[in-house]
């Protein structure tokens, strides 16, 4: 990489006065203090890593600092001059950029157009044509290659990443924030994005790392702050603190050593349960996705699907939940009174026989954020029939809530305000619950902590083992497919590529993943 | 033949221009996330402050220039309200579309009663064909200036991106209230023109409930065209050319045998608003132009959680 260029300049080596200096920060929501009191640092040249389970107040620190939250109290400092950020705007021309997990671009304009929105050195009248040169211009220069006339919808998830890398870069940033941005990106472009991350501070940028990834946060940060409901709890140089003591940090009560799933190999002996028979189904631009996929599952067997994004692997989901067509081949479930062939049967026959499905995406397609829980609880057919018993409905929020440890005010509260981790969970409580059969995943632990993570794998993996219950689990996290699958299979361009037992060495998964 | 097609384009070119440039101008209001139910209300509001101009000044174009600066600011009033303040789209238009026609006919009403008592003199444009020609002209060029600022300004991109999804458009650093200001100021300028040139250049003169429907059909127009500046063109013909000429094809219809009555005829344009964007949806890559801005019609919350 040409890096001289873009880099901010080793301006002051020495560091003395903090980049941005938080001081006694308030930020609460209708029914929640999300941030108490929050004391905070960042330097030139550093890797500040910002730790704390699902609803700690991570991604509303980052925002208030780029603007999208007003704060009730407390004083914010931009090389040692308060600052009142008051937007967006006016946080960029400070110097400050924010890269999310959910891609802030717009899925309807072309990649030149979105960076146009914040390129401030064209005037409103300028072309569009004229941006997109300048774009050329500079991937060129920095090793960035994505067409910018590209509309963004047609981008995968890493590359939309990269546009927000490629933003940030040419908004010439002197602190970057990534709220989860590296999560859900395949391990080698998490590596490359890593290897950006430590020529920016090399060349005095200051970066807040927001991650659910304790481990790989201490690998890569300097200094390390941790969160826990809304107050900052402790705040070390790397190597001060071992791991499991951040951890005690972060979850308190909640952390009980991180149990791997437990169990090892277990010899799943059953009848068969999912039976696919040479799956073609097509992608979104009309050309096959899936190339003829067979596979079998057992019963009270866990098949982890493994791939690098965009390899078929949504596509193959979403046509055994029924929604997307079959063009070719069959989907036979064996329930308990017998064969039931699903190819293209719609999603109410199949999710009547019991099956349940956590999407991508559950924002879009899995939960209603407009609602209450109990509305998206009751809103399922399994759940609830023409009247709705409410009390019932209630009862159950209530008890899902507490065995998930969800952060709500209450059974009443709009989905929407829910961090992203404990919205994540209503779904999978809900799912999980009316799987009596077979579950479907696609990510479903994508946006939560380590602690929810694990627990959420090993309730899949125990109602496996309890009750029978069959799973297709696709991730993106080769992590998660290794500790929730009993068998894994790596898909590649719509193919299966490679099958393989539980305790496989990882690097041979990869070998098949990436070829 | 060549008079036929001059007879034709002059013969329609005031209730198009009167048309197209408000479906223009709710095009731009409406890419920018408002829901422009007032569309109608304005128009009519539009048409009486033209005939009260026109009485005042004297002289057409200054009328023009004065409704349309007018209607303008009662874009940017819009605006404001619907991006600020927490109350919905529908309320918000659909009151102002009431207030409009209250104040047409109660600012016009009186006017009209001094024009006709004391014979004050209406300088509307000459029905000449260089004026009703320079009217089509600028009318398609103003389309086509649109469709650039549109789709090739980073203006226009703004103003996209406010109407597709605010809170990411904020986030990449857009003044959301800002752009949609400007893009509301912008588009009800074209709606005051048109309904300027409805008194001005179409029917000379006004009367209790003029210009009223007028604002809907365009609001049809813009929708079936997908909101889309050139397309708007094509669908404009269409409609004015129906609105025009409905009693000529009642007359060859029933000449045919084919009786069809008149609430058929005035319902004509409306069959042409459904039946042009389903034809158009058939075909793929117009299927993406044709929906709708997302967030169009939705309120905007700064801190909502876009998660
Ligand atoms: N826009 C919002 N409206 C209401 N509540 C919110 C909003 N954003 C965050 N919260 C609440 O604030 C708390 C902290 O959330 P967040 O900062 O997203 O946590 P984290 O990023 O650490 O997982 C949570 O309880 C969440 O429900
Ligand atoms: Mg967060």
């Amino acid at each position: 990489m040409t890096s001289e260029v873009f880099f901010p300049s080793n301006k002051s080596t020495q560091a003395q006065t903090p980049v941005v200096s938080v001081c006694g920060l308030w930020k609460s929501f209708p029914g929640v203090t999300a941030l108490r009191d929050v004391n905070l640092d960042v330097y030139a040249g550093e890797i500040h890593a910002i730790l704390g389970e699902n609803g700690a107040g991570k991604s509303t620190l980052v925002k208030t600092l780029y603007g999208v939250y007003v704060p009730d109290k407390g004083d914010i400092t931009i090389n040692g001059v308060k600052a009142v950020i008051t937007s967006p705007l006016d946080a960029m021309r400070r110097g400050l950029v924010l890269v999310s997990q959910v891609p802030q671009l717009i899925d309807t304009l072309t990649v030149a157009e979105n960076l146009a929105l914040s390129l401030r050195q064209f005037s409103l009248m300028s072309s569009v044509k004229s941006v997109e040169k300048f774009l050329l211009d500079k991937e060129e220069e920095y090793g960035i290659r994505i067409n910018p006339n590209t509309e963004v919808w047609k981008l995968s998830y890493t590359q939309k990443q990269l546009v927000e890398v490629l933003r940030a870069l040419l908004l010439n940033a002197t602190l970057v924030a990534f709220d989860e941005a590296t999560t859900l990106l395949p391990s080698s472009e998490k590596r490359k994005l890593y290897d950006f991350i430590r020529l920016f501070r090399l060349k005095g940028g200051a970066v807040l790392l927001i991650t659910h990834k304790i481990p790989e946060a201490m690998e890569i940060s300097d200094r390390v702050t941790v969160l826990r409901k809304g107050e900052v709890v402790g705040s070390f140089k790397v190597g001060e603190v071992s791991i499991d003591q951040i951890r005690l940090m972060m979850f308190g009560e909640r952390f009980t050593q991180p149990s791997s799933t437990g169990n090892s190999e277990r010899c799943v002996e059953g009848r068969e349960a999912i039976v696919i028979k040479d799956l073609w189904v097509r992608g979104d631009y009309g050309t096959y996705a899936v190339k003829g996929v067979s596979l079998t599952v057992h019963r009270g067997e866990i098949l982890g699907i493994a791939g690098v994004a965009g390899n078929g692997q949504l596509e193959l989901v979403q046509s055994l939940a029924g929604l997307r067509r079959v063009e070719k081949g069959n989907v036979i479930l064996h329930v308990k009174d017998g064969n039931v062939e699903v190819t293209n049967k719609g999603p109410a026959v199949i999710r009547d026989l019991g099956v349940g499905y956590i999407p991508d995406e559950p924002i879009k397609t899995g939960i209603s954020i407009d609602n209450t829980i109990e509305e998206n609880l009751a809103i399922h057919p399994k759940l609830s029939s023409f009247l709705i018993n409410w009390r019932a409905v209630k009862d159950l929020a209530s008890s899902l809530i507490s065995k998930y440890n969800v952060t709500t005010p209450s059974t009443t509260a709009r989905v929407k305000i829910l961090s992203g981790g404990n919205l994540m969970k209503i779904l999978i409580a809900r799912e999980l619950m009316v799987a009596k059969n077979v579950l479907l995943a696609y990510n479903p632990t994508r946006s939560l902590d380590e602690v929810s993570a694990h627990y959420v794998r090993r309730l899949i993996r125990d109602k496996a083992l309890n009750e029978g219950m069959s799973a297709v689990v696709v991730s993106e996290d080769l992590d998660e497919v290794m500790e929730v699958g009993d068998k894994i299979a790596v898909i590649n361009s719509g193919r299966l590529v490679g099958f393989f037992r539980r305790g496989v060495d990882r690097g041979e998964i990869e070998r098949v993943m990436v070829t | 033949m060549l008079d036929q097609v001059q007879g034709f384009v002059l013969s329609i070119t005031p209730i198009f221009t009167c048309l197209y440039l408000a479906s223009l101008g709710n095009s731009i209001v409406e890419k920018s996330g408002i829901l422009n139910l007032a569309i109608d209300g304005a128009y009519t509001l539009g048409t009486a402050m033209a005939f009260i101009a026109v009485a005042s000044v004297r002289n057409p174009t200054l009328a023009l220039i004065i409704t349309s600066f007018l209607i303008g600011l009662l874009g940017i009033l819009i605006a404001f309200l619907t991006t600020k303040l927490p109350i919905s789209h529908g309320a918000v238009g659909l009151s102002t579309q009431f207030v409009g026609y209250g104040l047409a006919s109660f600012l016009a009403y009186p006017v009209s009663i001094k024009v006709r008592n004391e014979g004050v003199p209406l300088n509307t444009y000459l029905p000449v064909t260089e004026v009703v020609l320079s009217y089509l002209i600028i009318s398609l060029l103003i389309g086509v200036i649109t469709h650039v600022l549109m789709y090739r300004s980073r203006l226009g991109v703004a103003i996209r991106a406010v109407g597709e999804n605010p809170a990411v458009a904020s986030s990449l650093g857009t003044n959301v209230l800002g752009v949609r200001v400007i893009a509301a100021f912008m588009g009800y300028i074209l709606i005051g023109v048109a309904s300027s040139l409805y008194i001005l250049l179409y029917t000379k003169n006004w009367q209790e409930g003029a210009g009223m429907g007028y604002g809907w059909i365009s609001f049809a127009i813009s929708i079936s065209a997908g909101r889309h500046p050139l397309v708007g063109m094509v669908t404009s013909l269409i409609f004015a050319s129906l609105i025009r000429y409905a009693y000529v094809l009642q007359d060859i219809l029933i000449s045919y045998g084919i009786n069809v009555s008149n609430y058929a005829v005035i319902a004509m344009p409306f069959i042409a608003a459904i039946i042009i964007p389903l034809t158009a949806s058939v075909i793929p890559q117009m299927r993406r132009r044709f929906t709708p801005p997302k967030h169009l019609g939705k309120i905007f919350f700064s801190e909502e959680r876009s998660v």
